[in-house]
């Protein structure tokens, strides 16, 4: 188990922290945030190539806060692969002190890299890279595994496979691994929980779908690809509760906040119909398409209801209902789909 | 896709300077008879003064070796105005008059003070043209391995502490090996720079002299033609080792 206990570092103008999260042994956690957010800093930190200012970093209940890296027991494996570039890739593997030569076969197999081992590094593709650098990773039997936005220089189909094969590790070695990356697709499909950073602050930790589900900020919703983020007010007419954003009232659940707000509606959640439907659904709006966006396995329909909203749907129900831009559309939501964060 | 003129030019520049550096080089030598080279050889005087040349550039460059690398490593990490004033201080020796800087050490190394401290007579000695040498060349030696460490990413030594090297042992294993070569190309410098030196080193120690040294003194007492020879040699020397040097230099790969 890894804790970060009141964790705090200043990089001139930029402040991390204050940091308090604990990850469970074996967890796959990443931590997620743009460029600059200081998720990186927050890996060297436990990685203790940079000394903390206050706080304490604990592994199983020991601070390691005056261990060098060598003591910890952890691994690092870096966007930029950073192999020794004068070792071929067995000596590569080899190389912790702490690595146990009769894994080497096993790892090597798993990772798909014997037929690689007396080759240099420079010879590599980026692919063989990463699989060598996760395979040296590995070799230091680590506690804690820190990935540094591992995939980043990767093309698709090898930050797929990858992804596939740290997902694959992690479940069999039950190592924690530590994943830091600005990418939510990356983080969804491989965390067991995600932590959003943003300028030095830890936001909001939780499972995907809470995180998706439920966002902290605005900030965060966007960020993680919330389509329809709604600035507005609620208001209370004729003792119901509206959420209103211009001129366009939105029914939503009661509840005691009055005032400005900030509400999400997953693009699932609306449903998009040629007539008016007569449904449980509290609000039904009409509206013109805007924008035609096409998707791998779906369709993203934006549309002008008095504020822009964009509809998630199937490629097969894009047909039925014939949609064009400028195609008149009615657009109903449940009231329970508004979600305020 | 660069024009005909551009590189006509370009040749007939590099051309001028070529042959700036290489006809007086090619005078002395032709200028020189095989029967003088050989005579000046068997000479006692010339062989000693040459021996002395290279072993105190020897020891001057083992010497800033092992004192000037860690110096030039410190100096590549550690980001801040102390070793930016370091480093601006390092090139002292290279814009000074070597006669200054052999007055500047003679304050130092004349003294009874440290003879006495460390038991080693400076003055007239090998430990004095050494110390003069060093001097002046360990610049050569750390520039070069500045840029050396320099170009070892930091994240590799990072690396090798994840992997449980302690910070001797990543030194020794991943940034060394990895600088290597300018490293040596730093210690040929050093040396080439510490045989050539001559101001410095008349100053702190006429004797026993040292191939540059004898050259002068030959030719202020019995002219051109009997110091020649002995310029040839060393030339000839020099220019043997240090290519094959840097052959075996520019051969090495990461």
């Amino acid at each position: 188990m890894l804790e970060l206990k009141n964790i705090k570092y200043r990089a001139g103008a930029f402040q991390l922290g204050i940091i308090e999260l604990t990850i469970e042994r074996g967890e796959y956690f990443v931590l997620l945030g743009p460029t600059g957010s200081g998720k990186s800093l927050t890996l060297n930190l436990i990685a203790g190539f940079i000394e903390l200012e206050s706080g304490s970093i604990n592994i199983h209940g020991n601070c390691v806060n005056k261990q060098p890296p060598e003591k910890r027991r952890i691994a690092l494996v870096t966007q930029n692969v950073d192999l020794f570039p004068h070792l071929n890739v067995k000596d590569n593997i080899l190389y912790s002190v702490r690595a146990k030569k009769n894994l080497v076969d096993e790892i090597a197999k798993r990772l798909n890299i014997s037929q690689l081992f007396e080759r240099k590094p420079s010879t590599l593709s980026g692919g063989e890279a990463q699989r060598v650098a996760i395979a040296r990773a590995l070799m230091c039997e680590p506690e804690i595994l820190l990935l540094d936005e591992p995939l980043g220089s990767l093309d698709p189909s090898t930050r797929r496979e990858i992804r596939n094969l740290l997902s694959e590790i992690n479940e069999i070695k039950r190592t924690t691994f530590i994943h830091v990356t600005h990418d939510f697709e990356e983080a969804a499909a491989l965390a067991d929980r995600i932590g959003i950073l943003f300028n030095g602050k830890l936001k909001q930790v939780g499972r995907v779908e809470e995180i998706f589900s439920a966002p902290v900020d605005a900030e965060t919703a966007m960020f993680i690809g919330h389509r329809n983020v709604l600035h507005g007010k609620i208001v209370n007419i004729d003792g119901e509760q509206f959420f209103q954003v211009e001129n366009v009232k939105f029914e939503i659940p009661q509840n005691k906040y009055c005032g400005n707000a900030v509400y999400t509606v997953n693009p699932n959640s609306i449903i998009v119909s040629v007539e008016r439907m007569n449904s449980s659904a509290r609000n039904s709006l009409k509206g013109r398409i805007i924008n035609i966006e096409e998707a791998p396995s779906a369709v993203y329909v934006q549309i002008d209801v008095g504020v822009k909203l964009t509809s998630m749907i199937t490629k097969k129900s894009a047909a039925e209902l014939k949609i064009e831009v400028n195609k008149e559309l009615w657009v109903t939501i449940k009231s329970t789909a508004l979600h305020r964060i | 896709m660069k024009s005909p003129l551009f590189e006509s030019l370009s040749a007939l520049l590099g051309v001028i300077i070529l042959l700036f550096l290489i006809l007086p080089l090619a005078s002395i030598t032709i200028g020189t008879t095989p029967s003088e080279i050989l005579k000046t050889l068997t000479e006692k005087e010339v062989i000693e003064s040459i021996a002395v040349t290279f072993w105190s550039a020897l020891i001057a460059t083992v010497f800033g070796t092992i004192t000037g690398i860690p110096l030039a490593y410190l100096t590549a990490r550690k980001k801040n105005i102390a070793f930016e004033l370091i480093e601006a201080g390092m090139q002292v020796p290279i814009i000074i008059p070597h006669s200054a800087a052999g007055i500047a050490l003679l304050s130092v190394f004349g003294s009874q003070k440290l003879e006495s401290i460390t038991g080693v007579s400076f003055m007239g000695s090998v430990a004095g043209i050494s110390a003069a040498m060093t001097f002046v060349s360990v610049p050569f030696l750390y520039n070069s391995a500045v840029e050396a460490f320099r170009s070892v990413a930091a994240p590799l030594e990072q690396m090798a502490r994840a992997c449980g090297d302690g910070p001797f042992r990543s030194f020794f294993r991943i940034t060394l090996p990895l600088a290597t070569r300018g490293i040596i190309s730093g210690m040929i410098m050093m040396w080439a720079r510490g045989i050539s030196e001559f101001g410095a080193v008349i100053i702190i120690a006429y004797h026993p002299m040292i191939a540059p040294v004898l050259i002068y003194e030959r030719f202020t007492s019995f002219g051109l033609d009997y110091a020649r020879p002995v310029a040839v040699i060393m030339l000839f020397i020099c220019s043997l080792i240090f290519m094959s040097l840097f052959y075996f230099t520019r051969r090495r790969k990461c």
